[in-house]
């Protein structure tokens, strides 16, 4: 497991848990996200059980392992699949995407266009 | 010069080669005639030539092999004796690795704190010193390393494999010592009745000496009903020390094996069909009624209760554990 790997895994949790609480979508779509990433089997169940067991408040440090722009894209994209999951995103999650983006520098027409891209 | 009248003790006699315990001495290569008791026709007495092979000193007398030279190598037998045994040896199976073994191999099925009896691939001579590796799945060590002499071989009975008879020698007090042990274990097994080896195998960590009285898997499941996606075959489990972790091999849908470990194990059930081990979840949770039952023995802890569960969501393994992380294969 490399680093952008677990970064990427914590900032996954760090949205998931933003409202409180886990559900079995989320963690659904988290496995299939650290799956896509290249995530080894063993390496994803613990670090999902782990992550599991305690709301993660730590922030992930991206900026380090994420250095391009296409990468954090990406993510972003990752993590607004995860907040929609349901259907709709909470406020807490919400918040946090636009903190990363307004971070990044992401605009908004390309956070319209990443939705739109999860909603088809 | 044959001494026709002089009486031996026959032990093996196999593909004309005789193995046969004497007081009297006789020189190596040296002709000789005798009368041994043959098990199969009731003790008779039979004339035995022989050219002796080998000798070698043994209790009660000197041990020797000798090949048959008249009719009497047709015959095929063999005389259990436990006094050439210095210590009891428990039926087994364990794999052994060896650079010094045909094949790099052999199956320990016999066992004592001083010796065993291998099944390796091809012959091997007698009186070499040969370096063993006795890997030791589900105990409390991983392997034992230690040097053995090999004092005789034969061709195994109905098979094309050769039997071969080691004692252990040239070995650290500790070797000797974890050779003792797991000799007293392998006995331990041999005569204790299933269900209590099942108990203890499933329930014991190397670090408790206690039984942990635990409720059946079936005692209800882990409060937390989140699953986290596995798509895996099970594929084997081993104990790891020194944290007593217990360590599953399972085989994902990339056809790669991976290692699960969980860290200090205090409890283990395979309720996996054999052949059936496909795995489509993992559970875990820190309050479960197993644990309850078990905090209510040993107090509380930070155990979590994991569950491998199958497509219909019924648990295959059960394990209660501190944590689990990723293994090294």
């Amino acid at each position: 497991m490399n680093a952008l790997q677990i970064e990427i895994a914590k900032s996954l949790f760090r949205l998931a848990w933003a409202d409180g609480q886990i559900e079995q979508r989320e963690v659904d779509l988290i496995d299939g996200l650290l799956t896509k990433i290249g995530m080894p089997l063993a390496e994803r169940l613990a670090f999902m059980d782990e992550g599991l067991s305690v709301p993660y408040q730590g922030l992930p440090n991206l900026d380090a392992v994420l250095p391009d722009r296409e990468s954090r894209l990406f993510v972003l994209e990752q993590l607004i699949a995860i907040s929609f999951s349901g259907g709709h995103s909470h406020p807490k999650e919400m918040e946090l995407l636009a903190n990363l983006s307004t971070h990044w520098g992401v605009s908004a027409d390309e956070l319209a266009a990443m939705r739109q891209k999860e909603r088809a | 010069m044959f001494a026709g009248s002089t009486i031996v003790e026959a032990l093996d006699l196999h593909n004309g080669t005789l193995v046969f315990r004497s007081k009297r001495d006789f020189a190596v290569g040296a002709h000789t005639s005798f009368k041994v008791a043959v098990p199969s026709k009731g003790s008779k007495l039979t004339s035995v030539d022989v050219e002796v092979a080998s000798k070698r000193s043994g209790p009660g007398g000197t041990i020797y092999t000798a090949h048959v030279l008249n009719e009497a190598a047709r015959l095929d037998f063999h005389v259990e004796d436990a006094s050439l045994r210095e210590a009891e040896r428990a039926r087994t199976w364990i794999r052994v690795m060896s650079r010094n073994l045909p094949q790099y191999r052999a199956i320990a099925v016999d066992v004592s704190a001083t010796g065993a009896q291998l099944e390796t691939d091809g012959p091997v001579d007698e009186g070499r010193t040969v370096d063993l590796r006795l890997d030791l799945d589900n105990y409390t060590i991983d392997h034992i390393a230690c040097s053995a002499e090999v004092m005789w071989c034969r061709p195994a009975l109905q098979s094309d494999r050769f039997r071969v008879g080691v004692r252990f020698a040239g070995n650290t007090p500790e070797v000797s010592r974890q050779l003792k042990q797991l000799s007293d274990s392998l006995d331990e097994r041999a005569h204790a009745d299933l269900h209590s080896l099942l108990d203890k195998a499933n329930l014991m960590p190397p670090a408790i000496t206690a039984p942990i009285a635990v409720e059946s898997p079936a005692s209800g499941p882990p409060e937390n009903p989140l699953l986290l996606p596995l798509r895996a075959a099970l594929r084997g489990y081993r104990r790891g020390l020194p944290n007593g972790s217990l360590r599953l091999t399972l085989m994902g849908d990339d056809g790669a094996s991976q290692e699960l470990e969980f860290v200090e194990c205090h409890c283990f059930f395979d309720a996996s069909p054999p052949g059936r081990g496909r795995i489509v979840a993992m559970r875990s949770s820190r309050s479960s009624p197993l644990l309850t039952s078990m905090e209510a023995t040993h107090g509380h802890h930070t155990w979590k209760h994991y569950q491998l569960l199958d497509e219909n969501n019924q648990s295959l393994v059960e394990i209660v554990a501190v944590s689990c992380r990723a293994g090294a294969l």
